[in-house]
Order: structure tokens, then sequence, then C-alpha cells
């Protein structure tokens, strides 16, 4: 074949009209771009006016920037109590999520049982269900665990889905088996084989895993809203829930807080964008191969 | 694999399923049961846990409350809007970030990161965008000479509003997918066409598209799905006792979670839950039997 | 020890992959299981591992059977023909891995490591990752873990097919050596027949799932049991003449053919291409009924188009059933010579 892709490409667009027209698509979705990020950079301005210049719908509509307003909410609210309420359900119940997928997904994939087949059905069953519907019988079960305004009821319902699992299956089952057979002629028992032989090769797929789980359950307010009660239990969506109701038009230090609650997962989503494109369903997720 | 069942490796094999089938088991299939168990309950002491008749009452009741009514009404429009909508607008972008590497590098962040930022978040900024007096969007509006617009004030615009909200918020998501579907087409096909001189719209048309059609199909079921589903987006732009002007942005879920919430009458909310779950569920049947019969 | 298969038979679902093989491995033995793909071999070889479960009979060590024997308690070693490392350890941690498993001590790993390394001749190499490593150090990485803890009995499915023949040539003949100093009973599964009847002590010649024939190289060689058997080992092919009113097939090797005039020929034809490879000259000769695959001494005279008489070297001949294919005893040989020639 003649010539690398690159120049496949810059021939298709050879002729006057065309490159005219690749100009202009780019520009266009270039301009589309701007406008998915433009709400979150309107956000960070507003954080930074000062209260009597908020609702100007000028941009930088203060100058110099506004910074106390952080300090203000952080010290209004209890923000820190919020963040680590966030910080602690999202790391206890990713770490144990997992965890627990890992296991499950390694059983569906390593070992030929009873009731796989009818399991296997079941998981994909639940793949069809809204969540939403399970908001209100969830809230029961919880209720009836005792587990209300509790860590618990955070942390738990949503350590594992079937989503996780199914795309740990495709991971592991990309697994060659290979290896499933040195390790058991080298002595290694089922759980030897999981963690010092799958889990290290699958290491990257099961971070995005773990980094997508992070996301999901940091902002999450439904759920939280619902499940607590009192104040203290709060985690930091649903303090910006309630805080929005109380601000009026304070905008400033609602944005404030907005920011707070989305600036650590833009850094978490940074980290992983790499692996993101490979993380939805697809084949090959191992780089190392000899 | 062995490729022997054997009552040893069932032992082993549920030992590691185990936490996991608790759970999804606990959270994730006996709520469907549930919530049908509960959309019945006619009359019930909820603080004594008593249930003491048991009946389709709850669905009589959202079949003649104009309140359901309203929302059916306004779900039905939104996932006639923001679903085409999305999905065109997620396919070109996908397609562009697909083809255009170079400059996709640096614009694909930006259609992303609406994924990572909460709901809530993204909603309160709109929600000063669109504020009719101070609003960023207003003020673009009257500075290109068009009059000013009540986005979340009236009527009119409320639905609206939410439906641009959505359509921004699911973007990235049905980008994602696309763009994945696109990756695992074989480039070979599209060199093929680009030797044989077809261009770039004839070989999207021809190639790239047919090829998608797995990929397309599954988003247009689960862009219905979180269309008729939607509540979170609409809440928190919103947010609060009125669902926008007139209840003009309530959904089904909506809806519910309000007699839920605020009237603690889980029966009806239940009930209207289940009912658009129900709808939704037909209606992706409706999708895969249209698919079966159009793809063969 | 001592490797037995009693009537092993494997099936994949409703699929019968190797059927009632029966036969003994002595210990200390190198015994190669040759055959296409597809045949079985390979198979075989994990059934005897235990990573495939027998439908009937048994796999014995020593006469004790070993169906309800997982594989980690077999104390079997094995190499693969690819993904035999783990790739995220470094070949240090390969070797290490078996004796990790059974909790050995970090001296004694050690000590154990570095004597095979040295062996294998990988010793600057434990530090790295296998994908820094060539094929060839690859595998004798992986043999290295497979000797690491001194197995009973070694299992390896094609370790060679990977490399280039320089390499398969040089890594051959070393393991070669290895494996009979250790004495270690060992399976090899191959599709070169080359390479099994250079390395082999016994051959287990195989096709569609059942034995054709288990006997030393140079009897599989010289005396094949059938017509498959002569067929799968030996390169070129074996050339086969149907006998002309007769179910019998002659064989004839191509490294075992005369020039023939007139009279004495066998067979006559056109040559229809030459092959020169360096130390060989490999005719193609189109005879009525059948293409040969012939090589030529160097004295004769050779030209595509030419017409050629041939007949095989004396007491070189292979007769075969026409209907069944298993070898004739050498009557055949006498009849033919008095009619005189009615090969086709």
């Amino acid at each position: 074949m003649r010539g690398t892709d690159e120049n496949m490409r810059v021939k298709s667009f050879s002729n006057q009209i065309g490159r005219r027209a690749g100009l202009l698509l780019d520009a266009f979705v270039c301009a589309l771009g701007a406008a998915m990020l433009f709400p979150f950079l309107w956000m960070a301005e507003i954080s930074l006016r000062s209260g009597d210049q908020t609702m100007s719908p000028r941009l930088l509509a203060s100058f110099p920037l506004e910074w106390s307003n952080y300090r203000i909410v952080w010290e209004t609210l209890p923000l820190a109590r919020y963040f680590g309420n966030s910080l602690l359900v999202v790391a206890t119940s990713v770490a144990f999520g997992t965890i627990v997928t890992i296991c499950a997904a390694f059983a569906f994939t390593h070992f030929t049982f009873y009731g796989r087949k009818i399991l296997l059905a079941a998981l994909l069953g639940t793949l069809m269900i809204p969540e939403q519907l399970l908001l209100i019988p969830n809230y029961m079960t919880v209720a009836a665990l005792g587990w209300t305004d509790r860590y618990a009821a955070l942390a738990v319902p949503w350590m594992t889905n079937a989503f996780a699992v199914f795309y740990l299956v495709q991971v592991f089952s990309a697994v060659p088996r290979e290896y499933r057979f040195a390790a058991r002629a080298d002595g290694a028992k089922p759980s030897a084989f999981l963690w010092r032989v799958i889990v290290p090769l699958s290491k990257s797929s099961i971070l995005t895993l773990a980094l997508l789980k992070s996301i999901a359950n940091w902002n999450a307010y439904l759920w939280p809203l619902i499940v607590t009660n009192s104040k203290e239990m709060r985690t930091l969506p649903v303090g910006l829930l309630a805080f929005s109701t109380e601000a009026g038009t304070s905008y400033e230090l609602l944005m404030a807080v907005s920011v707070i609650l989305v600036v650590p997962m833009v850094f978490l989503y940074f980290i992983v964008q790499k692996h993101l494109v490979q993380a939805v369903p697809s084949v090959e997720n191992l780089k190392n191969e000899s | 694999m062995n490729d022997k069942k054997s009552w040893r490796g069932t032992w082993q094999a549920w030992l590691y399923l185990m936490p996991a089938v608790m759970i999804v088991a606990v959270f994730g299939l006996y709520p469907v049961i549930h919530a049908l168990d509960l959309s019945l309950h006619v009359r019930y002491d909820y603080y004594r846990n008593l249930v003491f008749e048991r009946g389709l009452d709850n669905y009589v009741f959202i079949v003649q409350d104009p309140e359901f009514r309203l929302a059916l009404r306004n779900t039905l429009l939104l996932v006639a809007v923001v679903v085409p909508v999305s999905m065109a607008a997620s396919l070109a972008i996908a397609y562009f970030l697909h083809t255009r590497t170079f400059l996709s590098r640096w614009v694909q962040p930006a259609f992303f990161l609406p994924l990572a930022a909460s709901v809530l978040a993204a909603a309160l900024t709109w929600r000063w965008l669109f504020h009719t007096e101070y609003g960023a969007a207003n003020a673009a509006l009257t500075a290109i000479g068009l009059p000013a617009v009540g986005w979340l004030t009236s009527p009119e615009w409320a639905l609206p509003s939410l439906v641009l909200f959505s359509v921004w918020h699911s973007l990235g998501y049905n980008i994602l997918l696309f763009l994945v579907g696109m990756q695992a087409i074989p480039p070979q096909y599209d060199r093929a066409a680009r030797i044989d001189g077809a261009s770039g719209w004839q070989r999207f048309r021809r190639i790239t598209a047919p090829m998608l059609g797995p990929v397309f199909y599954y988003v247009s079921i689960v862009s219905v799905v979180h269309a008729f589903m939607t509540f979170d987006e609409a809440f928190a732009l919103f947010g609060g006792e009125r669902a926008g002007p007139m209840d003009r942005a309530l959904t089904i879920v909506y809806y519910a979670f309000r007699k839920f919430y605020s009237e603690a009458e889980y029966g009806i909310a239940s009930a209207a839950a289940y009912a658009g779950f129900l709808l939704v569920f037909a209606l992706t049947l409706v999708q895969l039997k249209m698919n079966d019969r159009r793809g063969r | 020890m001592e490797v037995s298969l009693n009537g092993l038979s494997v099936a994949y679902g409703e699929r019968t992959v190797v059927a009632d093989l029966t036969a003994a491995i002595a210990s200390g033995e190198l015994v190669a299981l040759l055959g296409p793909s597809g045949c079985g071999k390979s198979t075989t070889l994990l059934a005897v591992a235990g990573l495939l479960n027998p439908s009937f009979g048994s796999v014995r060590f020593d006469g004790r059977s070993m169906n309800e024997v997982p594989t980690e308690l077999r104390d079997v070693g094995m190499v693969f023909q690819q993904y035999s490392l783990y790739p995220h350890m470094t070949v240090y941690d390969n070797i290490a891995f078996p004796l990790t498993m059974k909790k050995w001590p970090k001296a004694d790993i050690r000590r154990r490591v570095d004597e095979l390394a040295e062996l294998l001749r990988i010793g600057e190499l434990l530090a790295r990752r296998p994908d820094r490593l060539s094929g060839g150090q690859q595998q004798r990485a992986a043999i290295a873990r497979a000797l690491a803890k001194r197995p009973k009995l070694l299992l390896m499915d094609e370790p060679f097919s990977h490399l280039d023949s320089s390499l398969r040539l040089e890594l051959r003949e070393e393991f070669r050596f290895l494996q009979q100093s250790f004495g270690i009973t060992t399976l090899f599964v191959t599709h070169d027949q080359e390479e099994a009847l250079s390395l082999s002590d016994r051959i287990m010649v195989m096709a569609d799932g059942t034995m054709l024939q288990y006997d030393t190289p140079e009897q599989v060689y010289h005396r094949p049991s059938s017509r498959r058997a002569a067929e799968i080992a030996g390169h070129p092919p074996m050339n086969f003449l149907e006998v002309e009113g007769r179910p019998w097939t002659l064989g004839a090797r191509a490294e075992d053919w005369l020039l023939a005039d007139e009279d004495s020929a066998l067979v006559r034809g056109r040559i229809a291409a030459i092959e020169k490879t360096g130390k060989d000259t490999l005719l193609k000769v189109r005879a009525p009924s059948a293409l040969l695959r012939v090589y030529a001494s160097p004295e004769w005279p050779v030209a595509v188009g030419q017409e050629i008489g041939l007949r095989v070297r004396p007491g070189r001949a292979h007769w075969f059933d026409s209907g069944s294919g298993e070898r004739l005893a050498a009557e055949p040989e006498r009849i033919q010579a008095e009619s005189g020639g009615g090969i086709r």
C-alpha cells in the first residue's frame, strides 16, 4: 500500500472545495466542542465574581477575581464534612466494589459450574432495568435494614452491577488460556492465579473501571438525598442541592460549591481519558503480549 | 476452564460469586418485584409496615390523574425530540472525531468532560445561563436583536429548556459509544473505498453507517430508555416542588418522585414508576422487533 | 516416571477428539506426538496434564490413575507454543513462580533459579520482562520454569514452532541434551516430522484422534505401519502409485528412486519442474496417474519437459493395502516383478 495513513488523509482533501469543506467542518465541530465546555467555564467564572456582580451577563464581570467566595462557602457550610463524606463513601464503595466485581468476573470466566447460564441470564436481565425504578423499593430495603442515614446505605448498593461485571468478564476472557494452563501446571490455586496473573494483566482495565465507578458514585445526588436525613451525613452533591434552595441569588457562592464538586472528577477524568475509549466494550485491552 | 462441570468447581465458583450476586440480587433484581408489589399497595400504614389492601387502584388513579397525564405527555415529547437530535448530533461528532484524528485529540476532552461532571452542577450553571433577566442566553438573544425568553419561567419554554439541557448532557455518552463502534470497523474497507474514489459523505453512507448497525441500535435503545426516565436533569434544573412553571417539565419519574418524597404516597409513586417502566419496556420491544424486520 | 494411557478418549461435547489411545511411555523417554493439525495430539497432551478431562479411559502415572487428581497436584511441567511466560513478571519471577507456589524459602528459590538460568544460558536476562526477550530466549525461560520444581513429567506443546529454523535446531539440540541428562520423561507435541524424527526416543503418530503407529523414529520412517503414517512422517511426502487391477498401493520416498531405462522402468513420466535446494535436486515428475516427487542424483541428466524412467531402489518399496491403507507383507513385490510393470 502506497503512502501512510496521513498521506491518504491529505489526499482526500486535495481539491479546493474538499479542503474548504473540511476546514468548515473542523471549525464547526470545534465550535461545538467549545459549546460543550462553555457552561463549565461560566461556572468557574461566576464562582469568582463578587456578590454584586453575580447577575451580570457579561463574561469576567468582576475583575480582580474574587477568590474569597471559596473561603466563604467553606466556612459557612459544613463543606469539609460533606466532602469528607463523599470521599469516604466513594473510597469504600469503589474499593470493595472493585474486589467484588473482580471475583464475580473471575468466576464466570474461569469456572464451569452449575447455574452459570441462569446467572448470566439474570445478570443480563438487570441491564434492561432503568435505575430510577429501583429507587423507591431500594429505599424501603435500606430502611428495613436499618441503614438509613448511615454510610452503608450510600456505599453498598452501588458497589457492583451487571455492566461492571460484564466489562471485566470481557477483559478476563481476553487473557490467553495458556496462562491458566501454565499457572495450574505451576501448582497455582485459583486465587493465586487470579491475584497474581489475571489482575496484574488486566490492571489498566480494572483501574479504568474503578475510576468510572468513582465518578458515578461521587456525582450521585438523588440516592443520597433519599437515603440521608441528617445534615452530617450529606454527601457533597446533596449539600449543593440543599444550598441551592438557600442560596437565592448568591450564584457566585453556589457556583463555588459547584466547582468544588466538579473539579476532583475533572481531574479523575483526565487520568481515565487515555483508556476511556477502550473501556467501553471492546476487544483488546491487554497491551502486554510477548 | 475445565470442560467439565464439577461440584468442586461449582462450590468454588459460587464462593467468588457470592458477594456480587447478593448485591445485585438485593439491590438490582429484588427491587423490580418489590416495586410491582408496592405499586399494588392500596391501603397501608407506612410506619407500622402494614398493608391492608392490595389492588390496582393506584394504576387507576394515575390514569385518571391530570398531573400524570401531563407528565406522560411531557415525557413522550421529550423522548421524541431529545433522542433523534442527540443521536444525529453524536453520530456526526463521533464521525468527525474518528476521521480527523489530529484535531480530535484536543477536542475529545471537551465532549467527554460533561460525563465526569455532576449533572447537578451542570444544571445549576444552566439555571444561571437560562436566567430570564440576567442569564447569558437571553443576553445573547437580545444582542442579536431577538426578544428575551423566559427559559425557566414561562410555561412554553420550560420543556424546550429541558430538551436543550438533556441533549447537551447526553452527547458525551452517545459520542463515546459511536466512536467506539466506528473504531471497531476494520479500516481496510474505508481505505478501499477511498482508493475507489468515494467521497467522504459517500464513504460514510455506504461503509461506516451500515457497519455501525448494531451500535446504532444499542444507542437508540439506551437513549430512549434514558430519555423516558428523565428525572435527574429535570429535578436539577428546576428543583423543588413544581417541575417548572405549571409543571410543564414534569416527567413520569418526576411525578413518581414527588408522590413519594413530598406526599409520602409511595403506592401511587411506585405505580407511576412501574407504569413508566412497562411503557419504556414495550417501546424497547417495539424497537427490537423493528430492527429484526428491517435488518434481515 | 512411567506414564501410561489406557483407552484414553477425550470428547468436546458431541465430538470425540481423541479415541481409545493406549500406550506406555517409559521413564526418561522422550515421546513425540506427531500428526497434522486437528489430529488430537494437543488434546492428548492436555489430558495427560489434567487440563482436560477424559471421557473414557485414564492416564496413569507410575500405575496410579490420575483421573481424580487435578493438574496442580500432578507434578508436571509445561511449555507452550506461545504465551508460556507471564508477561507482567520478570524472567526471574517467572521461573520462581512454581517454587513460590510451593512456598519455598527465598534463598532456595534464588539458588534454584540461578542454577536453571545457567543451564539454559539465560543468566543475564533474569531481570527482564518477556517482551524484551527474543523468541528463543523466551522459550528457554519457559523451559527453565517448567523444570524448576523438578517435575516427574515434562509436557511440551509445539514449543519450537514459532522460532526461526536455525534457532529451532540449536534449541532442539540443547533441549535434548538437558532432557537426557535429567532423564525426565517427556511428552512432546509437534507437527514437524523432522523435529519428531530427530529428537525423540519414540514417536506416536496420530491422525483423526487415533494412534496410527507408536515406534522408534527408524521404524516409523522405514516401516510405516500404514499409508497415512507414511504420509505424516517424511518430507517430501511419500509417493504413492496404485497397482492396476490389484488392491495394492506402492509407496516410495523421494530419495528411494533410481534412474531406469525402457525395460526396467517401473514408471515413466515427464519432468514438470526442477527445484534445486542447495544440496538437493527435487524433480516433479508427471506420470500417467500420479505426480511424483523424486530426488535426483547429481549425475542424472534432467531438464524440464524431458521424459524420464524411474524404478524404486530395491528393498525400499512400501506396500499398502489400497482399501485399509495398512502395510502389507513383501509378497506383492514378487508378483509385480513377474508381471513386469503393470503399474500405472
